[in-house]
């Protein structure tokens, strides 16, 4: 089989998070109850003018300067026109031939380093209504109709569907970094179609490209993708070829299916809206949205590793959202040992949140506390191993960990004599162990250790028993 | 400018209507003498005008809600309701 290049480019629309629709003064709510947050403008009536959310253009501007892209200080809406019950005016308001923002690029992270996924366009425009498919009809909700939504289209340059994945979730980190959108897949708030083409390497153009649909779940893209990517290398190697054409991804049966196949491409007869004027921001303006914009997660990456020592990718999982990110940076600032402090969260405290489903701030175990844990840890009041119960009890309680070491009597023991001694006793409880041991067993030392810290309740420094225990048993051979 | 027979049922079908074929040939003549007319346009010299300077900007909106419709009001037009939504004929 000869090698194929892959070429994936994505088409992503984001709900922004504003107050308001796009166009209306409705609420920008659709889980509301069914048809309650609709007007003449967003049911498409005829005589209704739409009229431009402030909101809606900050936040799409925040985007486009956040990933350094350039703004059109004039841009234009345009007319998409199409039928869909879901649209009640026959036409979506977009833009299309000068669009808010172009160019930018976006950092990914890779198993081989890092790459930059280039974008090509970034724009306004406005949700449809919601469809629910029943057995011989279909229902519309206009709750939806009108949701401010951020198109960003890459480049087709994205080479393959572990690095569309990637790239996804990274525009998911940023939305929810500058606060423009809630991110969440499975609410719709964030959206993903695919053009995935493949060609033999060497080749110079593009392969024919399939348009994917239905990327609905972060989880499903990665799969989908590369279902899609070896489909089609499978009937170019069978002599066979792609066609053009926009294909679902069946989530049930893990395959993508054809959904129509295009003889022609939409004529969506694109002409400037004429009920809204250009769009014309002023300069000024768009020097306050840059300066507020917060850190991002790579630069958050590149800081940690910098200030923090931790590798690259512990300080990815850490930044995986600002929270998260915060919790850590706290925590850090009160220990000598922020690996540590890294290797702490991406287990227990990541795994209690899995549990509970919460958040960092939710956690009731604080920052402060938390380092309280460490600290005790790095300076050897407690082992590791107890350390982990003791967690689970602040994580259930709240308690600081001083107070639970102190009321359980959970303090390592240190002290040799009583380490001695509880080895003394094991050793002599267990002849027939003891005399495999010198009989070349030495598997059995492990046996040994334990035995020692099952009679101390596991409080014994577990670095001082394996120290004594050898000291002892190679003094006795010898 | 002439309008072809094929053209006439494209533009018709982007519409969603249907032209019986006596009406095709109807309306093949009249987009022809529409299109025809913008021809004036032609005579215009309209070099060096750029339509995104002519207007001014969009105004903006503050990002504040204002009272939506009644739900009652809201389905008034709809086909059909269902569910408390717009029903239409299935799409799927």
């Amino acid at each position: 089989m000869s090698a194929y290049e892959t070429i994936i480019g994505l088409e992503i629309h984001v709900q922004l998070l504003t107050e308001t629709k796009i166009f209306c003064a409705c609420r920008n709510q659709f889980e509301a109850e069914t048809s309650t947050n609709t007007c003449p403008v967003c049911l498409g009536m005829p005589g209704s003018l739409p009229v431009l959310n402030k909101k809606a253009v900050e936040l799409a501007c925040r985007f486009i300067l956040a990933v350094g892209g350039d703004i059109n200080t004039t841009s234009v809406f345009a007319r998409k026109n199409y039928f869909y019950p879901d649209l009640p005016k026959g036409y979506q308001i977009s833009q299309h031939e000068l669009p808010l923002g172009k160019s930018g690029t976006i950092r990914v992270e890779t198993d081989d380093g890092t790459s930059g996924v280039k974008l090509q366009g970034i724009h306004l425009e406005e949700d449809a209504g919601k469809s629910f498919h029943l057995e011989d009809s279909s229902n519309i909700d206009f709750n939806r109709c009108g949701t401010p939504l951020l198109e960003i289209v890459t480049m087709p340059v994205i080479k393959s569907a572990h690095e569309a994945y990637l790239f996804l979730n990274r525009i998911r980190q940023i939305v929810q970094y500058l606060e423009i959108s809630s991110g969440d897949m499975e609410k719709g708030a964030l959206r993903c179609d695919a053009n995935v083409s493949v060609r033999p390497e060497g080749q110079h153009e593009y392969g024919i490209r399939t348009e994917v649909k239905n990327l609905n779940s972060i989880r499903y893209v990665e799969k989908a993708l590369s279902y899609e990517v070896n489909r089609q290398i499978n009937l170019l190697e069978q002599g066979g070829f792609v066609v053009q054409e926009t294909r679902l991804w069946d989530e049930n049966n893990n395959r993508t299916v054809t959904m129509r196949t295009k003889e022609e491409s939409p004529d969506y007869r694109y002409f400037p809206e004429p009920d809204l004027p250009p769009m014309k921001l002023d300069n000024e303006w768009l020097e306050e949205i840059r300066d507020a914009i917060p850190e991002l997660p790579h630069q958050k990456i590149d800081r940690f590793v910098r200030e923090y020592s931790i590798p690259q990718y512990d300080a990815a999982v850490l930044t995986s959202t600002v929270n998260l990110a915060d919790y850590f940076e706290q925590t850090a600032k009160l220990c000598k040992n922020p690996k540590q402090v890294s290797n702490w969260i991406m287990t227990e405290v990541m795994k209690t949140m899995k549990d509970e489903k919460s958040d960092p701030e939710d956690l009731k175990v604080s920052p402060k506390n938390l380092a309280g844990l460490i600290n005790n840890i790095e300076n050897g009041t407690i082992s590791g191993k107890i350390a982990k119960e003791i967690f689970a009890e602040m994580a259930f309680t709240g308690k600081e960990s001083d107070e639970i070491i102190a009321a359980r009597g959970l303090q390592q023991i240190t002290d040799k004599k009583v380490i001695e001694q509880a080895i003394k006793q094991v050793l002599s409880e267990n002849p027939a162990n003891l005399k495999r041991y010198f009989d070349g067993q030495e598997k059995l030392f492990g046996y040994f250790v334990g035995q020692v810290m099952k009679k101390t309740e596991g409080k014994a420094s577990p670095h001082l028993v394996n120290q004594i225990l050898k000291d002892k048993l190679d003094g006795r051979k010898a | 400018m002439a309008i072809s027979s094929e053209e006439v049922r494209k533009i018709a079908w982007l519409a969603r209507l249907r032209f019986e074929p006596d009406e095709i040939e109807k309306y093949k003549e009249d987009l022809s003498k529409i299109l025809d007319y913008f021809k004036i346009l032609d005579d215009i010299d309209s070099s060096g005008i750029e339509f995104t300077k002519s207007a001014n900007s969009a105004p903006l909106r503050d990002d504040i809600p204002y009272q939506s419709l009644p739900k009652v009001e809201a389905l008034k037009n709809a086909p059909a309701v269902k569910d408390g939504m717009f029903n239409v004929p299935k799409v799927i």
